[in-house]
Formats: structure tokens, sequence, C-alpha cells
């Protein structure tokens, strides 16, 4: 199948370069510490040669017998006030209070410190030295004592952090306003401030062998199908990479497709967009240093939705969404359809608006096709350019495209109105689309369409539309089908597709194969006028 | 693939649309010939009893055969080498019929659209979009007549409704002039038409609920006898039966002469967008059908090397065998029945009376 072949060729491109054991010699899993003392710090320092960021911090522990101590730690991802302040602190100034039986040794030190000293920071201890040095990557300071072979290790996270506010990419009027943010940690915080239950489940795992990616799975315990966790974790655990910068990374590992012009995840900034997710049995996927998080299963419709809409009233969200549709459409298409029309079927055109497209291209060199080819490759240029240039030079770029490009390229008459009428409004309607990956999907297969339409007419675009339908219906997202609700169509959940029923009539949950807790909500809730004996009774109760 | 499953009701959009994507353009301008004013009494006749028959055949044969095509249980119930036999026929039958859906296609949106463009161009362009779709599988191809029946229905019915206004009843007049012979000749390629529904014989063992498929099925069949049925009976009455017959496409022709308000006129080009879709759809349906025949039939190819040469093997047929539209009407109308029937529901109903002799196959107790 073609599937395959593709999959065979990308294959062909890089061969298999051998298991990861052959690509990266992978330290051999235990290396106790000793007990002696030098020979610890040496290891420890040969660990972290050349880390110019990491800091061997010598003082000692203030008991009966004062212990040699080394710290080791990150300056640049530990609280620098914390360790002075607390820990450094308090390890000077040894036990208050110790329990008569307890004596000060190195083989006691660690419980010691664990339990008397440190124990408002929730220390742990560490017999290996590998071990050691993961926690201290992570942040936690290695505490080593003289002549022990267990270490203690405190966390002490800290380093700079972006403060959380708007995502710029899903802006809202009404609803929260605050998005996700970097850190793993808080990220999870914004969705546990949102679902206050211990049915919120959040695993956690790593990956990458050489950044430690921390990802988190959260789902609610009932609502999500455990299979679909279970596959979730299943893709999760089978990426062996070197890096994972970005949710982009884990997204294309673990999509059902090897390639798919649609995203077959949907990714948001917006806690309010996952927890509604997972209420509904989705289940999200956080990627530590990634401020996008991964939503799945994901379906078509979903990327035509945006969290605003279930904060208007449901008609106006409704509109909204038809709007929002039809702008789809257009995007999609009506380059193609201009091709087609003033191409192919003139007849379909009203004679006086084709006098008038006919006065206008009367000087014109070029076929439609390739002006309005030449208008939409200007265009992405354009749009390009504003993308990836500071704010300042970018209106300078709308500028030179409106302005210079535009109107001197219509008035000079090497281009006629249409196509640049045509290809504004496209991008208008482009930028409707809430998600902005499905509006890239939607760029590719407008010119795709735009080159069918120049050799076929109206018969092009209908065998474009047909391949894409056959796509979008092949597809599917951790085992959902892509299309659903409408194919395989299920009623029930038509309820929050094009329309958004009001809140009180959201009485089930999406089908999503089965969920397990089908019912939100009790179904009598709707609004009710008062009625009028009843009122006056109520009245006259009170 | 086996596991691959579609819901009754989506079996019964494919089967509307199989039928229906052609039919609604070939058929009327075929019966108005040879029954004059009394075309639209035609599908409810012989046909629709065909298709019925059809139906049952499949069905009984289905239910002896769980889970089992045409293919796996013909040589269980006719023997190896005769069965082998009738299994290859099939797969001709599928690949022969579809080089001349494929020629429909081509010819009339090259008769109606695309006059400059070579047949060849839309026959190529219409199996690679066909081999893309068959190569998703079944249940891709029934999800899309999900999506393209609201469409072609809604076409369908705005243009009978648009119709309304130009139709004079005297043209059906007088009543079945001639008996009922003329009807009954007429028959004949309806029938066929009917008949395509055979492919259930290879699709059957992807219901979900094959117990449905009686209901479903004969569901399927009244509405494709409605629509055929007012399609008919719109081209009779604004045409008149001598004009219709004469027509190559004359429910298009009724595209085009409808409008409403003026401002709302020359329809054609967008219906035949939407039809064109339908034809699609048939055009892939049947492509499935022939090569899930030969992959059983063969065993031990792969799906992309079957895919690959019965797309060649159609696209050289649709290009090279078959003329144009004058030829193509004179297959459809003089050939077409005669070879498609005995496939339809003479061999369904062999292979079922043998099984019932012999006893092949599962016996329900009752």
């Amino acid at each position: 199948m073609g599937k395959e072949l593709l999959k065979k060729a990308l294959g062909w491109a890089n061969e298999k370069k051998g298991s990861p054991q052959e690509r990266m010699p992978q330290p051999e899993e235990k290396r106790p510490l000793s007990t002696n003392w030098d020979e610890n710090q040496k290891n420890l320092r040969e660990v972290f040669s050349q880390c110019a960021d990491a800091v061997f911090q010598e003082t000692s522990f203030n008991a009966d017998q004062p212990l040699r101590i080394l710290l080791v730690y990150l300056e640049t991802l530990t609280d620098q006030a914390q360790i002075s302040q607390t820990i450094i602190k308090s390890l000077q100034q040894g036990p208050l209070e110790l329990p008569d039986e307890v004596s000060v040794s190195p083989a006691t030190a660690p419980e010691v410190l664990q339990k008397h000293v440190l124990s408002a920071c929730h220390p742990q201890t560490s017999a290996d030295l590998l071990e050691l040095t993961k926690l201290v990557l992570g942040g936690n300071i290695g505490i080593l004592i003289e002549e022990s072979p267990l270490a203690v290790v405190v966390p002490a996270q800290g380093g700079q952090a972006r403060a959380i506010n708007e995502p710029e990419n899903e802006p809202n009027i009404r609803g929260p306003r605050d998005g996700f943010v970097e850190s793993l940690k808080t990220n999870i915080s914004l969705i546990r401030r949102r679902l206050r239950t211990s049915r919120l489940k959040v695993e956690t795992l790593e990956v990458g062998l050489l950044t430690k990616t921390a990802v988190a799975v959260c789902y609610v315990e009932g609502l999500a199908q455990p299979e679909m966790v279970e596959e979730v974790r299943r893709r999760l655990r089978r990426i062996d990479v070197d890096a994972v910068l970005g949710s982009g990374y884990i997204e294309e590992f673990i999509a059902d497709e090897a390639i798919s012009l649609f995203p077959l995840v949907l990714t948001t900034e917006r806690p309010d967009r996952v927890t509604a997710a997972l209420l509904e049995g989705r289940v999200a996927i956080l990627v530590e240093n990634s401020p996008s998080t991964m939503v799945v299963p994901c379906t078509f419709i979903s990327l035509l939705q945006a969290s605003e809409d279930y904060y208007v009233t449901a008609p106006f969200s409704t509109f909204i969404r038809l709007l929002r549709f039809v702008a789809l459409n257009i995007a999609l298409l009506l380059p193609a359809v201009t091709v087609a029309v003033f191409s192919f079927h003139q007849e379909l055109v009203p004679i006086t608006l084709l006098s008038t497209v006919a006065n206008t291209r009367q000087d014109v060199p070029l076929p439609i096709f390739i002006e309005v080819l030449l208008m939409e490759i200007t265009f992405e240029l354009l749009r390009e350019a504003g993308l990836r240039l500071p704010k300042t030079i970018g209106q300078a770029v709308s500028t030179v495209g409106g302005l210079v490009i535009g109107q001197a390229a219509v008035e000079a008459g090497y281009v006629s109105p249409l196509p640049v009428i045509v290809v504004a409004l496209t991008a208008i309607a482009s930028f409707t689309a809430p998600n902005y990956i499905v509006g890239t999907s939607i760029r590719i297969l407008r010119f795709f369409l735009l080159i069918l339409a120049a050799m076929l007419g109206g018969v092009g675009i209908m065998l474009g539309l047909m391949a894409i339908l056959a796509h979008l219906t092949a597809l599917r997202s951790f085992g959902i089908p892509y299309l659903s609700p409408f194919a395989p169509l299920s009623p029930a959940d038509l309820k929050d597709t094009f329309v958004r029923a009001p809140w009180w009539a959201m009485i089930t949950r999406p089908r999503l194969d089965g969920v397990r807790e089908p019912q939100r909500q009790d179904p009598d809730q709707g609004p009710q006028k008062p009625e009028d004996s009843g009122t006056r009774k109520g009245r006259q109760r009170s | 693939m086996t596991q691959e499953k579609i819901s009754g009701s989506q079996l019964s959009t494919v089967l509307f649309i199989l039928v229906m994507a052609t039919g609604v353009l070939f058929v009327p301008g075929i019966t108005a010939r040879m029954a004059l004013q009394s075309a639209w009494l035609v599908p409810l006749g012989l046909p629709l009893l065909t298709g019925l028959l059809s139906l049952w055949a499949i069905y009984k044969l289905g239910r002896r055969f769980p889970a089992q095509t045409v293919i796996e249980y013909s040589p269980l119930i006719l023997g190896k080498i005769v069965g082998k036999g009738v299994g290859l026929l099939y797969i001709l039958f599928f690949l022969i019929t579809n080089i001349l859906v494929i020629r429909e296609f081509s010819v009339f949106l090259t008769f109606t659209l695309l006059p400059e463009t070579p047949g060849f161009v839309l026959n190529i362009a219409v199996v690679l979009l066909a081999a893309y779709i068959v190569s998703q599988g079944v249940e891709v191809i029934a999800r899309m007549a999900q999506f393209i029946l609201p469409l072609f229905v809604a076409s369908l019915s705005l243009l009978l409704l648009l119709s309304i206004p130009e139709m004079a009843p005297r043209r059906l007049l007088p009543f079945l002039e001639g008996g009922f012979q003329p009807v009954v000749k007429a028959s004949l390629v309806p029938s066929a038409w009917y008949g395509e529904i055979v492919v259930l014989l290879l699709i059957l063992p992807h219901l979900n609920k094959p117990r449905e498929l009686p209901r479903k099925g004969v569901l399927a069949l009244v509405w494709i006898t409605v629509f055929l049925t007012l399609d008919i009976l719109a081209t009779l009455l604004v045409f008149g039966p001598y004009l219709s017959g004469q027509l190559t496409f004359p429910f298009w022709t009724l595209a085009r002469f409808v409008q409403f308000h003026k401002s709302f006129s020359r329809l054609e080009t967008l219906v035949v967008i939407l039809w064109e879709a339908g034809m699609i759809l048939k055009v892939a349906l049947l492509y499935y059908a022939a090569c899930v025949g030969s992959l059983q039939w063969l065993r031990k190819v792969s799906f992309g090397w079957v895919l690959g040469i019965l797309g060649g093997v159609q696209i050289l047929g649709a290009c090279k065998f078959v003329g144009g539209q004058i030829q193509l009407a004179a297959i459809l109308e003089h050939v077409f029945p005669f070879f498609a029937l005995p496939f339809e529901i003479g061999l369904p109903l062999l292979l079922l009376g043998v099984a019932r002799l012999s006893k092949a196959g599962r016996v329900r107790d009752k």
C-alpha cells in the first residue's frame, strides 16, 4: 500500500543506525558510593568536571563531633537563597534537640540530617553516584557526608521561569486568561486548580536520553478509557530519542499516521481547554519546557472549536462556529473556485460581473491561474516574513506588501484586481481558524486544489476534495476516527459540533468509543419560566 | 482487512450511491427510447424484482457462509475447479463493469463540462483517486458515502422541485400505449443497474450485523426505485418521450433547463460536480470488489501489486476498448444487460440452489 511504500522510502533515506546502545554508550546501571570520603569527592568532581555552573561547597555539620560536608548543586537550577539561608545555616547550627539515644557518627549522620536537621526540606537519601548525579541535574542539592556511603538529597529547584500570562496564540474575551508556561509543575497546577478531584491522575515519565525531559500524562480516572491511557503510555515509552525540545517532537512520534497533512493531536496553551478535554474523557500530555500541551484523541471538529465558544451564549457560539466553517471553506476553495469558474465555467458568472472582470483583465498578460498562483505565493511570502521578523520591522513588511505589491501591481496592470481581492479574502478567512496548525494544513491543500482546478476546472476540484475526504475519513487519532461524530455518525454528539448546545443541554459526554460515565449532568436543568401561580405562592410563603 | 466493519445504514448508503451515481444519468434516456411515455413504470417492475431477488440470494448465501466472500465459498459449493472459475469470472465481471463505469464517468464529464479534455486524462485521474480510496479500505468508502449522500440527494431533489413548473402531465398520455411489452423490454437495462448491488457478495463479510441486510438492502432498493422513478418521470414530463429518448443525458439537460427566478439558473455545472463525487465512489467500490476478489483468489499476493495491476488494466481498458459516447451508449443498451445479469442474478441463484441441494455451508437450525 501507499503508506507502506512511503514508510519504506523514508526508511531508506535514514537507514537504521543501530540500537541505542550502539548509538550512545550507556553508563553502567549502578555505581554505589563508597565510604571513602576522598574517593567519593573525586568521583563526583569528575562527573561534573568542566561544568561551570556546578558548585562544590564545603562546610561542616556541627554536631558533637563535626563532620565534613560537601554540597553539590547546579547554581543555574537551584534557589540560591534557600541554600544559603536554610540548608547551610541549619547544617552549621547542627541538630537543635536530639533524642538521647541518637549520636552523630558517619553511619548515622544521613538519618540525623534527614529526620532532625533538614526535615523541613523533605530530603531523601541516595546510595548511588549515578542516581545522585541525576538528582543534582534535576535541581536538587546533593549533600555528601564524610565517611558515609549515603548522600542526602534536598530539593531546591529554582531559577528563572516565565510568569503565567495570556497565551498569545489563543486569546480570549470572556473566560480565564491564564496560559501554560514552560514549567511542568506550574502547568499541572493550572489544571489541578480547575479539577480539584483525586480522580485527576498525573503520571510522569522521562523521554530523551540527553534531555531527560519530563512528560506528564493527565487523565480523569473513570472518564478516560483505561485502554486509551495505556495506549498513550505505550506510545510514549516507545519513544527513544536523544532530545525532546518541545511537544512537537513527541507529537510526531505518537501520531497514528506516518505522514498526515492534518494534526492528529490537539495542541493548546489554554489550561481551561485542556481541562474541558479531560472532562470529555481525553488524555492530556504535558511536556516539560513546552507551553503547548497535547490532547488526544483529536477530532477534526475540535480543531475548529475555541474555548471561547463555551463562555459566550449558545446561539452566538453556534453562529461563530458556522462562520468559521464557511471561512474554512473559503480559505480552502476560493482561489481554486475562482480559477475554475473563470477559465472553465464562465456560464456560472452573471453576465454583468463577467464583463466587468473581462474589462479589468483586458491588458493583463497572464492567465488567471498564474495570476492567482503568483498572488498566493506573494501572500505566503509576506505572511512568513511578517511572522519571523521583529514586530517593529513587521509593520514595514505589511506596508510593502499591501501598498507596493498589491496596489502598484494592479495600477501598473501586471495583475488584475480580481486575484488580489480573492487572495485578500482567502487570507482573512484563513485567519479565523482557531488552531494555527489546521490553518497550515489548509494552506497546503489550497495550492493542491488550485493546481487541480487549473487542470480540470470544477471536476478537478471535486477530485481533490474526494481525495481529501478519503484522507480525512481514513485518519484516526488514538483509534478514534478523525471525522467522528460525522462519519461514523453519532447523532447525540452533534450537539457540540457546528452548533453548540446550551450547557444545560450538554447532558452526555461525547461518545469517544464508549465513555464509561456517559452522563455529565442531570437532564432536567433547563431554565424555566416561573409559573405565575408558582411565583405568587412563593412570594406569599416568604 | 477483514476486521473492518461497516454499519447497516452505511451499507444502504453505499448501495444507493452505487446504483444511482450513473443510473440517474443513463437510465432515463435508454428507458424512454424503448418504452416511450411508459418509461416511468419501468423501475417499479422487473428491475426492483431483480434487485430484491439478487439481495435475497446474496443474503441466503451470506447466512450459509458467514464471513466469506463469493470467491471463498464458490469452490466449496461447486467444487474446486468450477468454483475457482466462477470466482475468476466474478473478478472479471467487476473489472469489466468498472471499465464501463470509468468510461461513463469520462464520457459524461467530457460531454458536459470538459469538451476539450481528452478522455484518458479523466480515466487516469479517476482510477488514481479510486486506487487511493481503495487502499484506505471499505470503511473509508462507507464513511465517504455518508458524506456524499446528503449532497447527492439534495441536488436530485432540488432539480426535481425546480422542474415542476415545466411539467405537463399530458406528455405521459396515452397511458400504457402498446401494453406491457415495451415496459418489460425496457426493464432489461435498469435491471442490470439494480443488479450492481451484487458487490455485496464481496463486502458482506464487513457488515457488522449481517442480520440487518434484508432490512437495509430493501430500504436502499426502495429509495433507489423512488428516485429513479421520479427521475424518469421528471424528464418525461418536461421533455416528452421522444426528446427524452434522443438526449444522451436527459436529466443533465433538465438541469441545464430549469431555473428559478432567472438569477438562479445554469445549475448543471454544480450538479455535475456533485454527481461526479458519487461516480468516483462507485468506481472505488467496484475497484475494491475486484481487488479483494483477486486478493482472495490468488492468495499470497500483496495488496499493493493487485491494486496497481488492476488499476493499470482498468485505465488501459477504459482508454482502449471502449470508444466514444455513441459506442458506450450502444454497449450499455444492447450488450451490458446480457453480460451483467447472469452475474447479478443467475450465478447467485445457481450458487444458492446448488448449496441447498448439496447442503454445503452452515445449515441453520430453526
